[in-house]
């Protein structure tokens, strides 16, 4: 019955765990950078859901739909910000890690400074339903309607990739930037939307992650991050679909643990990223030499 | 020259990286439909001339003007899209995308887009639109280039190297494609090293040496002029490439 029950719970969180990484590995598509303030955009999102809720009572369902507008508008504008200053840089890597890290910082402290330090959390009750009962086991409400608002979001997001003329030129950049331009294709332009998108998916798990990690506070960024890196290294750096199949694995393997070892829990990110890294570094979808 | 308006012309055009001049001071004109070879040694500016009209060079000072529109300095893409694409030395196709999408992705800011089939049909490669491009041979990555310049509806495409590892059927297959091209009205400037290839597409070439113009004219007369056959023959400090 436990086994039955941390599957299906692995299940469930895992889509959300897909929702709270693939926004990482989208930046990660869009500028070859890994974005450290990535699990403070997640609290960010988080944050808005608590504000919309709290002022307005909007449900997290609407405020998942409110945020994505202007967190793309606003990864789009710190990308323009940026994205000149890197190519510049001679060394890009090192100074977009310095960079985001930066920008994690100053996202907590003027998070404590607004919302003080203090975790706040919303009402099970926001989501107006019961939990979801299966092979006699009951599944609290944020876990199966998370998953039920991130299906079609990410269902939303491969069609924009995999079906869109935007898309198709999203996917020549991230292949070869410069060949994308000679093609006739605005490659900062495009870049920076996808930046975007990749800061919208990561504010819509945030508004679930109130809900799933019991509250959201200004310090919780940084193992956010951990994790989302987590998954995005085991599913293959650059490979969205990569990211949303090692998503579902890392929640059942960790509602596994949470089951019968739950000391150990917190371990599962790091074990999945050094497991990853000595037996298939390319990740699982990834080929031998990366090519994001 | 024709009596038609230049197409493309090229005015005193250099290119500084650091303190090198790797192009100095190169002037061309060409025409609707007219193919010029541009020539050289290694490292004689060849390439650095098509990355700097196309936009991915800077260039220290000089006009790219086309059709009467100054474009010097414009970014690559609204290079692209005005009408001037380029093919690489060595092809690099967007590898996760078929060889479909590959010319799809080029066609979808031309103005008036051909369809894809047909596109692919004038490089001989329709039968491989739903390939991957792991499945492509060189030669066919290099035609895949061709496609994807032609999908913009080009004014002139710079044909960079196309001829190199090609087999001597390849080469006659390719020439061919060429000269169809510019029978379409496609102006071209072919970079080769490759003579006998350049004699199939070319009347009239530019030689390049050091980053500097040293012969303009017919192809078979560069052939015997004397500072040409020296710098070929004779070597030559290169200026990067």
């Amino acid at each position: 019955m436990l086994f039955e029950y941390a599957i299906v719970g692995g299940v469930l969180l895992g889509i959300f765990y897909a929702l709270l990484s693939v926004g990482l590995n989208v930046v990660f598509g869009a500028q070859k950078i890994i974005n450290l303030a990535h699990g403070d955009i997640i609290m960010l999102g988080g944050y808005a859901a608590w504000e919309l809720y709290q002022t307005y009572k909007i449900s997290p369902i609407i405020s998942t739909i409110i945020v994505v507008p202007i967190t793309v508008v606003l990864g789009y504008i710190l990308n323009r910000l940026i994205a000149p200053r890197l190519a510049k840089a001679s060394d890009p890597e090192m100074l977009s890690l310095i960079l985001f890290f930066g920008l994690s910082e100053v996202i907590e402290a003027l998070s404590s400074l607004v919302f003080g330090n203090a975790e706040r959390s919303l009402p099970v009750s926001s989501i107006p339903t019961a939990p979801l009962k299966l092979f006699g086991q009951a599944y609290p409400a944020d876990w199966w309607v998370s998953a039920l608002v991130a299906i079609p979001l990410l269902a939303i997001f491969l069609l924009f990739l995999y079906r869109s003329s935007v898309g198709l030129q999203v996917r020549a950049v991230i292949s070869d930037s410069v060949e994308a331009a000679v093609a006739g294709i605005n490659a900062r332009r495009v870049s920076g939307l996808y930046f975007g998108i990749g800061f919208a998916l990561a504010a819509c798990a945030g508004v679930w992650g109130v809900f799933i990690f019991g509250g959201v506070s200004p310090t919780e960024g940084p193992a956010i991050t951990v994790t989302a890196f987590a998954i995005i290294v085991f599913g293959s750096l650059g490979n969205p679909i990569g990211t949303l199949v090692a998503g579902i694995i890392f929640g059942i393997f960790y509602q596994l643990a949470q089951v019968y070892i739950p000391s150990w829990s917190n371990l599962v990110p790091y074990a999945l990223v050094i497991a990853t890294m000595l037996t298939r570094p390319q990740g699982l979808f990834g080929r031998r030499q990366r090519v994001a | 020259m024709t009596d038609s308006p230049v197409l493309l012309r090229i005015e005193n055009l250099t290119t500084v990286f650091g303190g090198l001049k790797a192009l100095s001071e190169v002037s061309l004109e060409i025409n609707p439909g007219q193919a010029i070879g541009l020539v050289g040694p290694n490292g004689s500016g060849k390439t650095t001339l098509v990355n700097t009209v196309c936009g991915l060079y800077r260039p220290a000072s000089g006009r790219v003007i086309l059709e009467g529109t100054d474009i010097t300095g414009h970014r690559p893409h609204s290079i692209a899209r005005a009408g001037i694409n380029r093919t690489f030395q060595i092809p690099k196709p967007f590898k996760d995308l078929s060889v479909y999408e590959n010319v799809k992705v080029s066609s979808i800011h031309s103005r008036n887009p051909a369809p894809i089939e047909e596109v692919l049909a004038r490089v001989n490669l329709r039968e491989f639109a739903n390939h991957p491009i792991s499945e492509l041979t060189a030669s066919q990555q290099k035609r895949l280039d061709l496609a994807r310049a032609l999908a913009l509806e080009p004014k002139i495409i710079f044909v960079d190297e196309l001829a190199a590892g090609l087999t001597p059927g390849e080469l006659h297959e390719v020439a061919e494609m060429l000269k169809q091209f510019q029978a379409f009205g496609i102006a071209m400037i072919v970079v080769e090293h490759l003579m006998g290839f350049l004699e199939q597409v070319v009347a009239s070439v530019l030689v390049l040496s050091a980053g500097r113009t040293i012969f303009t004219g017919a192809l078979r007369n560069a052939l015997a002029d004397e500072e040409v056959k020296r710098v070929f023959l004779g070597g030559e400090s290169d200026a990067g490439n």
